[in-house]
């Protein structure tokens, strides 16, 4: 096998540039744990590696205007890290502590989580649930695209040739949101989500009347999911035991999970409601304290 | 395609011709010889192959030669100083963490890099730093016992260098 060219461009001009000369050819090296296992396996062999590790400024994590923004290559070490993150937004903080071990989060990133696109995908959950946006810069310019709108499939993102990932922005989330992520899987480390869910609630601590609701799903369909079927249902009927059975009926049809090594898909359909109604009830019970 | 880097390994700067897809592992235990870094899986599930790379806990395995250029990466053979065990590393033979020490190199970098993070983990925080790392002889008990040991004189180390 042909080694591959080797490239590290200094701005994101420069590696749009590349990118999109090379086209399909090329590979773009950030952390790249997922990139050199799939080198290592066969099943991608670039002609050209474009590490876009050196260009300035793609990793920093900072607040703006009650929200953060992310830059793509952060490394999930960070983003678990981040005291500021995870005091404004825990789910995303908890999310990243779930991903590998400590070694892969050392390296991986945040935009390398998203753009392999797998359905599973640990960060996508909470971001959707946040209701993120991504922004992408190309030869062209940059873009700026709503999360959910950035999966597409399995492993594809909304990329276009010589496009990269640059951030990740959260906007800031109202004062009385509770959040929270859960990752079904055998181990608490190192595993592929069965199924993960994300929930963000506004809830009036008076009333108990659920204000805003937003609940996204990770591998249970072709892509991170949001399911907003149910996020109707809570906003209109509330957080109480008596809307469970619509809410878990919601969710059975927002979702569509495959059988594989990990679990059936009944198995999915079950755990996905049962992970979602846990979810909403303990930020209830969390309201309490 | 070859590229030249420069590589800082225990202390020792190495100046090095490898090719674009070279893992960091490779070079560590063929250029350079140091075999006490271990393959086990070849896919970052293992830890087996745990260096720290500027300090933190990674799978060499998963790194590419080509990323670390002006790097500086400690590996197992580095932690000893002048011929005195470190003090996770004397932990481990004194409560018989090792059978047949496979997984030790690795195992102990994680610690170490734990250690550095959080100086006096819980037992919990141990058992999800060491999430990474396999053992199939041991059961852990016996890990986390060392490591466990290991923080109190790691925290005496760092008051007194």
């Amino acid at each position: 096998m042909k080694h591959p060219e080797y490239h590290e461009p200094k701005t994101i001009q420069e590696a749009c540039s590349l990118l999109s000369g090379f086209g399909k050819g090329a590979s773009i090296l950030a952390g790249g744990t997922d990139l050199v296992i799939q080198m290592k396996r066969g099943r991608l062999r670039p002609e050209h590696l474009v590490n876009i590790k050196k260009i300035e400024g793609l990793d920093a994590i900072h607040e703006e205007g009650g929200g953060f923004r992310l830059g793509a290559l952060a490394k999930i070490a960070e983003v678990a890290d981040h005291a500021g993150l995870r005091r404004a937004f825990p789910l995303i903080a908890s999310a990243a502590e779930s991903i590998g071990s400590l070694q892969i989060r050392n390296v991986a990133t945040i935009g390398g989580n998203l753009c392999n696109a797998s359905p599973a995908a640990d960060m996508a959950p909470g971001l959707l649930a946040l209701e993120a946006e991504v922004r992408i810069a190309g030869p062209q310019g940059s873009r700026t695209v709503p999360i959910e709108d950035f999966f597409v499939g399995p492993g594809k993102v909304d990329l276009r040739s010589g496009e990269l990932l640059a951030e990740i922005f959260i906007p800031g989330a109202a004062r009385n949101t509770k959040m929270l992520f859960h990752k079904l899987g055998p181990r608490r480390a190192m595993d592929c989500s069965v199924v993960s869910v994300a929930v963000a609630i506004r809830l009036d601590r008076s009333t108990k009347r659920c204000e805003k609701a937003r609940i996204a799903l990770g591998a249970v369909a072709q892509t991170p999911v949001r399911a907003r079927e149910a996020e109707k249902i809570v906003e209109g009927k509330g957080v109480d035991q008596s809307a469970w059975p619509e809410i878990v009926e919601a969710i059975r049809h927002e979702i569509c999970p495959i059988s594989d090594v990990r679990g059936s898909a009944e198995y999915r359909y079950e755990t996905a409601a049962n992970l979602t109604i846990r979810a909403i009830e303990s930020l209830v019970n969390s309201l309490e304290e | 395609m070859t590229c030249r880097i420069s590589l800082c390994v225990n202390d020792e700067t190495y100046s090095l011709d490898v090719d674009t897809d070279w893992t960091l592992l490779k070079v560590i235990r063929e250029q350079l010889g140091l075999t006490g870094t271990k393959e086990g899986c070849g896919e970052g599930q293992c830890g087996s192959c745990t260096v720290l790379l500027d300090g933190k806990p990674v799978n060499s395995c998963l790194v590419l030669a080509v990323d670390v250029n002006g790097k500086s990466v400690t590996t197992i053979e580095g932690l000893a100083e002048k011929g005195k065990l470190h003090p996770i590393q004397t932990a481990f033979v004194e409560k018989g963490a090792i059978q047949c020490g496979f997984c030790t190199p690795g195992m102990i970098l994680t610690a170490k890099g734990l250690l550095d993070r959080l100086p006096s983990p819980t037992e919990e925080e141990i058992r999800l730093g060491i999430a990474g790392n396999l053992c199939r002889c041991t059961g852990y008990a016996k890990i986390i016992e060392a490591i466990q040991a290991a923080a109190p004189l790691m925290r005496g180390k760092a008051q007194v260098g």
